[in-house]
């Protein structure tokens, strides 16, 4: 599946919003979750709801708003959401942070460049593994999407930290041993 | 690690081809959350995202909440 061309506009966006909050704060906001697996995934899935991390929600609002995206707003009430006119079926979400309760490294981020200019930053591919398995872990029976979105990570990822992996999924509460790692050969 | 976000693409979808990874309707539905552990806020971002894009005559994201 590849992206549809309004993601990849959307994204752009999203990457003048990122590069407008670090520009004033001095540190990027980090996309996490299931966007962020989709991303580099290369939309093996869609997933249309953004969430994000950023600490200043003030600073992050007026990013989002010099890019063109408008609050979220229910009967009045400001829920941290927004979302960008031109592209109404997605939605962003500001959630607590810090970044997987701050035990990733942050110098393993990923920073996907668009057109040359501005950037997103997502989490490592091991960061991202361990966090879809520790997700998988609390998961309901009968859904296994995040096993198999670690499993599809792992595919893209071509070679990955063992010892950062390992450390990473203990402390996601996930089990290594549902990863097929023969895709990595 | 900065790097192109379209080379990235691109290097990322030949890697699926060359590695036989199907994105058949089965396997993408398999990688989509189910919803069972959505907070209710989520859902309701996902029910407006949903309704902002009928209202615009879009095709909604496939999402469960």
């Amino acid at each position: 599946m590849a992206f549809p061309t309004d993601y990849v506009a959307l994204l752009e966006k999203l990457a003048v919003a990122f590069t407008r909050y670090e520009v004033e704060t001095g540190i990027s906001p980090m996309l996490v979750g299931g966007a962020a697996t989709a991303i580099l995934t290369a939309g093996a899935f869609m997933s249309g709801d953004f969430d994000i991390i950023a600490g200043n929600d003030a600073a992050f609002a007026r990013a989002m708003a010099t890019a063109g995206f408008k609050i979220d707003e229910r009967e009045g009430k400001l829920l941290g959401g927004f979302y960008h006119p031109d592209f109404p079926e997605y939605g962003v979400e500001l959630v607590s942070g810090p970044a997987f309760d701050g035990r990733s490294d942050w110098t393993r981020v990923l920073k996907p460049v668009f057109r040359g200019e501005n950037s997103l930053t997502l989490p490592a591919f091991e960061d991202l593994i361990a966090d879809r398995l520790g997700q998988h872990a609390v998961a309901g029976s009968g859904d296994d999407s995040r096993m198999h979105q670690a499993q599809m990570l792992l595919a893209m990822a071509k070679s990955v930290d063992m010892d950062y992996l390992q450390r990473r999924v203990n402390e996601e509460g996930g089990d290594l041993g549902l990863l097929d790692f023969s895709v990595l050969q | 690690m900065r790097f192109d976000f379209y080379a990235f693409i691109t290097e990322a979808e030949q890697r699926k081809r060359e590695l036989g990874l199907s994105e058949d309707a089965a396997t993408v539905e398999a990688l989509r959350n189910k919803g069972g552990t959505r907070t209710p806020r989520k859902r309701a971002m996902l029910q407006r995202m949903d309704q902002r894009a009928r209202k615009a005559g879009r095709k909604p994201i496939p999402a469960h909440f």
